[in-house]
């Protein structure tokens, strides 16, 4: 095993590209117990992971038309084995995924951790928040049951009232006149292939920027109320 | 090449010359390439803008709406795709009206979008109102507004009585910038 990863190792370089990227430095108040306001954005990147996981798995089933939608829904949930359970992960874990973002988006602002130089990552951050938000507003549309039309149909009315242009953003969003099966395949791209694409460019360039600016410190450690601060992490960085 | 006092810069970097042209003759090529992709994509993302064929659909016979009731009627919407199953079936709210003067049959025909955000009103006969579930918008059943969000009345669709049928104009979703026709009397 050790001479395959040796042969892995003298073509691919890892050690000097991926090597700096596992080792990067964290504070030195983060090892105790401050390190658990950490955790809220690999935790939204985990549940991003597991909705894509399980996304893929209701690609396998799911049929994206206006006359098989519900019905391969429906046969998902009671026919296909652990169907149920895909989808029940799916919807929750889409849930925790905006609850999540807005958590860590909150927990960033409370710690400054926006300011000089990390401007940048705040601002590819509120990108993936309303990419979030639109993943999880055009993945609901899929489901296509009473919900999802008429919930299309308020989203396009509210479009509608824009002044000038509400009409053609209607059309636009609905892919026609009437809420129908272009419907239906326009927030199927947007869910699988445009707003993804997106997300996954901007989640590149804000890791990419965390690596590169480093964590930012816990400051004003002695000043939080939170329980049990220990010797170790109230030394000043 | 001149070798004079006079000369301080070589001539290439006092005029334009040759590499610059092939650089931004290269740079139009490009763009040139980029724009034969582009123009017909956009053109295919924004085709849903086009004007669409009216067409006619058809209810029924106007003695299968009673006088003074309002009935819903149901159709298949043709404006979408041969494929978008229920979606299709749609429904309008009929008020007969009875005939005029001139014996011509006079209808009331309301689309099921309520007029605040497009969610679908339920016609009570008991109370003779249209109410809608999202947010309690409330119309009578002349279609105006009586309590609620709705900034107007319910939308009229367009409607015709030809050949002993009552025909409506197949309805797009309407909202408040893109009403359904109104028609002559209202």
């Amino acid at each position: 095993m050790k001479r395959i990863l040796a042969w892995l190792e003298a073509r691919l370089s890892l050690r000097d590209s991926v090597g700096p990227m596992l080792m990067h430095p964290i504070p030195r108040g983060a090892a105790g117990p401050m390190g658990w306001w950490y955790v809220f954005g690999s935790a939204s990147m985990t549940l991003l992971l597991i909705q894509i996981l399980s996304g893929i798995g209701l690609s396998l089933v799911y049929v994206p038309t206006a006359d098989q939608a519900y019905e391969s829904l429906v046969y998902l949930n009671y026919q296909q084995p652990l169907g149920w359970f895909l989808r029940s992960l799916h919807y929750w874990s889409g849930s925790a995924m905006v609850v999540m973002v807005v958590v860590h988006m909150t927990q960033v602002l409370l710690h400054g951790a926006f300011k000089y130089p990390r401007e940048l990552n705040w601002v590819t951050g509120v990108f993936l928040l309303l990419a979030t938000l639109g993943m999880a507003f055009s993945g609901q549309v899929l489901r296509w049951d009473a919900d999802a039309y008429w919930g299309v149909g308020v989203g396009a009315s509210m479009a509608g009232r824009v002044p000038g242009l509400g009409p053609y953003l209607v059309d636009l969003l609905l892919g026609g006149p009437v809420i129908g099966a272009d419907t239906l395949s326009r927030f199927f791209a947007l869910h699988v292939f445009i707003i993804p694409g997106l997300l996954l460019a901007f989640l590149a360039v804000h890791l990419w920027l965390v690596l590169k600016r480093g964590i930012s410190a816990p400051r004003y450690q002695e000043r939080l109320s939170i329980p049990g601060p220990t010797r170790r992490n109230t030394r000043r960085n | 090449m001149s070798h004079s006092a006079s000369q301080t810069r070589s001539p290439a970097q006092m005029i334009p010359g040759r590499r610059t042209f092939l650089l931004w003759l290269t740079s139009v090529a490009g763009a040139m390439a980029a724009a034969v992709l582009a123009v017909p994509f956009a053109g295919y993302l924004f085709g849903a803008m086009r004007k669409h064929k009216v067409q006619w659909v058809r209810l029924g016979p106007p003695s299968q709406f009673p006088l003074n009731e309002t009935r819903l009627a149901t159709f298949q919407n043709p404006l979408g795709q041969p494929w978008d199953g229920m979606a299709a079936h749609m429904g309008v709210y009929v008020r007969n009206l009875g005939q005029d003067d001139r014996g011509q049959d006079r209808f009331l025909v309301f689309a099921m979008n309520c007029a605040h955000l497009g969610c679908p009103v339920t016609w009570f006969p008991q109370s003779g109102l249209f109410m809608c579930p999202c947010h309690g918008g409330v119309y009578y059943e002349n279609g105006a507004c009586a309590a609620g969000p709705p900034p107007r009345g319910l939308f009229h669709c367009a409607w015709r009585v030809r050949a002993g049928q009552l025909e409506i104009q197949a309805p797009h979703l309407p909202t408040l910038q893109n009403t359904l026709q109104e028609p002559a009397r209202a």
